[in-house]
């Protein structure tokens, strides 16, 4: 095989959670450098997604902004400080980040797998790659000898299972289990090239597998800018992974709470969601009878009729798709002990050129039951597992698949679409084989679904152009905002998460601010005071756990059992149990135990905020990150649009009409109350996004303020020129 | 009167279904009467033996909304009402 460029490097231990350095590659013209990790980015960046994030700023060009398809992006990739500890459940995290090619600003996804803290093992912190090759390349990471090669690719299969185990193989030192465990693989496939849902598959070998199984940085299509990078796969072989490879300041302090946490895990899950056994699959029917499923593209939030024992996504129906082989079968990075990487064997396909083959499926995970079932009016595990295994496989992200898809049908069944423009494909509700169909179409760039895969904000324009839908309608049932589909929760009834969709950095993705139970079941957040402190309290905490490279689950979906005791009555934040305090003490102790800088609870959310507001900043500078890109969400995701889904939950709209609006609902049409309420929600939104701003110390525009950027140091010249502007 | 109650998760599995019809005027009775189908007791599975409250791994609700911002489990219901037990949920 050619090799395009190579670049020898010390091997040097890793000290206090840093290998120290950074590896920079352009693939326009194959150079290679390493940067130093400056005390600066340590201190005010932590590592993770601010390590990308600032990477990416002083990397590419500050005069224009910056499309997802010009050379100049970068894709990085980095762990974190805690990333790669063995002892501490969830703390084997990549964080990836690019211009995303749907929103034309930072996107940033959240992975397992086990490439970033072997990248870290083999000498780096983070990756960052710019440049395109000419033609389709494979990078090699050899943590073994110090040398990193960018190679041509050659006869590699196109399937990302059967790419990921072909190069486990090949980079592995030897054909055995011990020595393909050290190898990590990311890779993208075909859809990702055809479409803008391109999502990077990171690898981790199992030895009971006896297979590499891989989990997905799905949001916002990075996948697609690797593949537009002609990048075939990156690959990483680390040193053998002991408990000091990270070579923490304090192994003893993070031990001790890592062994706590860890046993109130294992002791804790089996009486509550049951993760170990069946991951985030307990939700479905959690979500079913609480009205927040996503069903037939957000118009409802559950099944029909069935409910409890008939539910057809039930933890139980769950529990005989996964194959639980065991202890230690799980866990996307050692030592795991919420393990909730459950995956399906033996399932045989029904659809595609393998059809009739028996293969793995890396899951279902709730996101994916509801994009590619309810969302879809489906109600068949066959048909999860299906989408599952091909959006993987083709490197597509399920939730934009399944939103997108649920968007299409509805637009089916309302008249925009029909049989000639879909060239045949009955798309309405619950027809799992047209839907499928779609699938395989948008993953081939063929036929309609080369206009699908091209995302819900393009579809809106192309429908309104070409077929003459009604812009306000598309826009209204159209699951997008600021360009990334909406992931699975609808949000009607919770003011407080449209603000967690809506007044996000990267779009409508639920990892900055999960607040529906607190707000909508709950009814912890009455004020809109509350919710903005939410809205500023979550974001930043949970920012933190990709500054570390660390997973989320741990800290909050196993309860401690004596949370409810913590003084947290009143029930209104910031003492809100949904804080989970003692975990938030728990991580200050583990970051001070890897990092020997002593840290409280405090102060890492004052981490998070610098890196959050840092990333609003970078938005700025791309021409977006301001009000008018956090305004107008779909009104599917605020209030009912349609007469249907009014009349299906008319006591509870009646009620709001009557006693929180204070106007007379009798001998009102459904139009008309549909038009009160939506007044009446909208205006809720626009006072939410003020108190919200007010909280973040941002602007009314919706931009860090000057005084803000001074408060978090990070008021650098350059900073201040994109700002300025917007105060 | 029919008062639905229905439990998920673990729960479900310890009571040896999701859903029960129970009776009673408070949620406390409610879950008394449910003693005879079950054949053990919710109250003692799910209060805190020393404080009697709730523990951490349990949600009440009633008709949707958390009986913490009520009267808690000596909540008057009604009839038709549904009563959820659901262990608390983090979100993705």
């Amino acid at each position: 095989m050619a090799i395009l460029g190579e670049l020898s490097y010390d091997l040097k231990p890793v000290k206090k959670g840093y290998s120290g350095r950074t590896l920079y590659i352009n693939l326009s013209t194959n150079e290679m450098k390493i940067k130093p990790v400056t005390d600066e980015m340590k201190e005010k960046f932590i590592g993770g997604k601010g390590f990308d994030l600032y990477l990416m700023w002083h990397s590419m060009p500050k005069d224009r902004i910056i499309k997802w398809d010009d050379p100049e992006n970068e894709i990085c990739i980095a762990s974190g400080p805690l990333g790669g500890t063995t002892y501490y459940s969830g703390s084997g995290k990549s964080i990836c980040t690019a211009i995303s090619p749907l929103t034309g600003q930072i996107i940033d996804s959240n992975v397992g797998g086990y490439f970033g803290p072997y990248l870290k093992f083999a000498g780096f912190d983070a990756l960052e790659i710019q440049g395109k090759a000419e033609k389709e390349v494979v990078i090699f990471i050899n943590g073994d000898d110090g040398v990193v090669r960018i190679e041509e690719a050659e006869e590699l299969p196109e399937e990302a299972h059967l790419l990921t185990q072909r190069l486990t193989e090949n980079y592995s030192t030897d054909k055995s289990e011990r020595e393909k465990f050290r190898v990590s693989v990311v890779s993208s496939g075909q859809g990702a090239k055809h479409s803008k849902w391109g999502v990077l598959n990171f690898s981790w070998f199992n030895k009971k597998r006896q297979w590499a199984s891989y989990k997905q940085a799905g949001r916002g299509g990075i996948g697609t800018v690797f593949k537009d990078k002609k990048v075939t796969a990156l690959v990483c072989r680390s040193p053998r992974v002991n408990q000091t490879l990270n070579n923490p300041a304090d192994i003893e302090l993070g031990k001790a709470v890592g062994k706590e946490h860890n046993l109130e895990i294992v002791k804790n899950d089996p009486l509550q969601n049951e993760m170990r056994i069946v991951g985030t699959a307990h939700l479905p029917e959690i979500m079913n009878d609480f009205d927040l499923l996503p069903t037939e593209n957000f118009r409802f939030g559950a099944h029909p009729t069935l409910k409890g024992d008939n539910f057809p996504y039930s933890r139980d129906v769950f529990k005989k798709v996964y194959a639980n082989l065991g202890k230690g079968v799980d866990s996307c990075w050692f030592a795991c002990q919420i393990a909730c990487s459950h995956f399906a064997k033996d399932y045989t396909l029904k659809t595609g050129h393998l059809k009739g083959e028996k293969v793995i499926v890396d899951g279902p995970e709730y996101e994916t039951i509801a994009g590619c079932g309810s969302n879809w009016g489906v109600w068949d595990t066959d048909c999860v597992l299906e989408a599952n295994f091909w959006c993987d496989t083709y490197g597509l992200d399920t939730i934009s698949v399944g939103t997108g898809i649920a968007f299409v049908m509805e637009c089916y069944e309302t008249g925009i679409l029909n049989k000639e423009i879909t060239g045949g494909l009955e798309l309405k509700f619950g027809n799992a084989e047209a839907a499928l169909a779609l699938l395989h179409q948008i993953a081939h760039g063929e036929g309609f679904g080369k206009i699908v895969g091209q995302g819900i904000a393009e579809m809106k324009k192309y429908f309104v152009e070409h077929y003459g839908a009604d812009p306000q309608f598309v826009q209204d049932i159209g699951m997008e905002h600021k360009g990334l589909e909406f992931s699975e929760y609808v949000t009607k009834e919770s003011l407080a998460q449209q603000g967690g969709y809506g007044l996000t950095l990267k779009g409508p993705q639920h990892d900055e601010a999960w607040l529906i139970f607190e707000d909508a079941v709950r009814g912890n957040l009455p004020t809109f005071e509350d919710k903005a402190e939410a809205l500023w309290w979550f974001p930043c905490w949970r920012t933190w756990f990709s500054l570390n490279g660390l997973c989320k689950l741990p800290w909050n979906d196993v309860i401690p059992p004596d949370n409810n005791e913590n003084p947290q009555k009143p029930l209104t934040l910031p003492d809100a149990r949904a804080k989970i305090p003692k975990h938030v003490d728990w991580y200050a102790q583990y970051f001070s135990g890897v990092t020997g800088r002593k840290s409280s609870a405090d102060d890492l959310v004052s981490m998070s905020e610098r890196v959050y507001n840092f990333q609003r900043i970078w938005n700025v500078r791309q021409g977006r990150g301001l009000r008018k890109d956090d305004s107008n969400l779909p009104y599917r995701a605020v209030g009912p649009v349609t007469k249907v889904e009014y009349e299906s939950r008319s006591e509870m709209y009646d009620k709001q009409i009557s006693e929180d609006i204070g106007q007379d609902i009798t001998g009102k049409s459904t139009e008309e109350k549909i038009s009160i309420l939506r007044k009446y929600r909208e205006d809720g939104y626009i006072n939410l996004q003020d108190a919200v701003y007010k909280r973040r110390g941002w602007s009314p525009k919706g931009c860090p303020t000057i005084d803000k950027v001074k408060e978090l140091g990070i008021d650098s010249e350059d900073v201040v020129k994109v700002i300025s502007p917007h105060q | 009167m029919v008062i639905t109650v229905n439990f998920f998760g673990p729960l479900a599995q310890w009571a040896g279904k999701k859903s029960f019809i129970g009776e009673g005027k408070t949620i406390h009775q409610v879950f008394e009467s449910l003693e005879a189908q079950i054949g053990k007791s919710v109250l003692d599975h799910i209060l805190n033996e020393g404080t009697g409250e709730l523990k951490s791994h349990f949600h009440v609700l009633l008709n949707g909304k958390d009986t913490e911002l009520m009267e808690g489990l000596s909540e008057i219901v009604h009839d038709e009402d549904i009563i959820t037990c659901v262990p608390p949920v983090g979100g993705g």
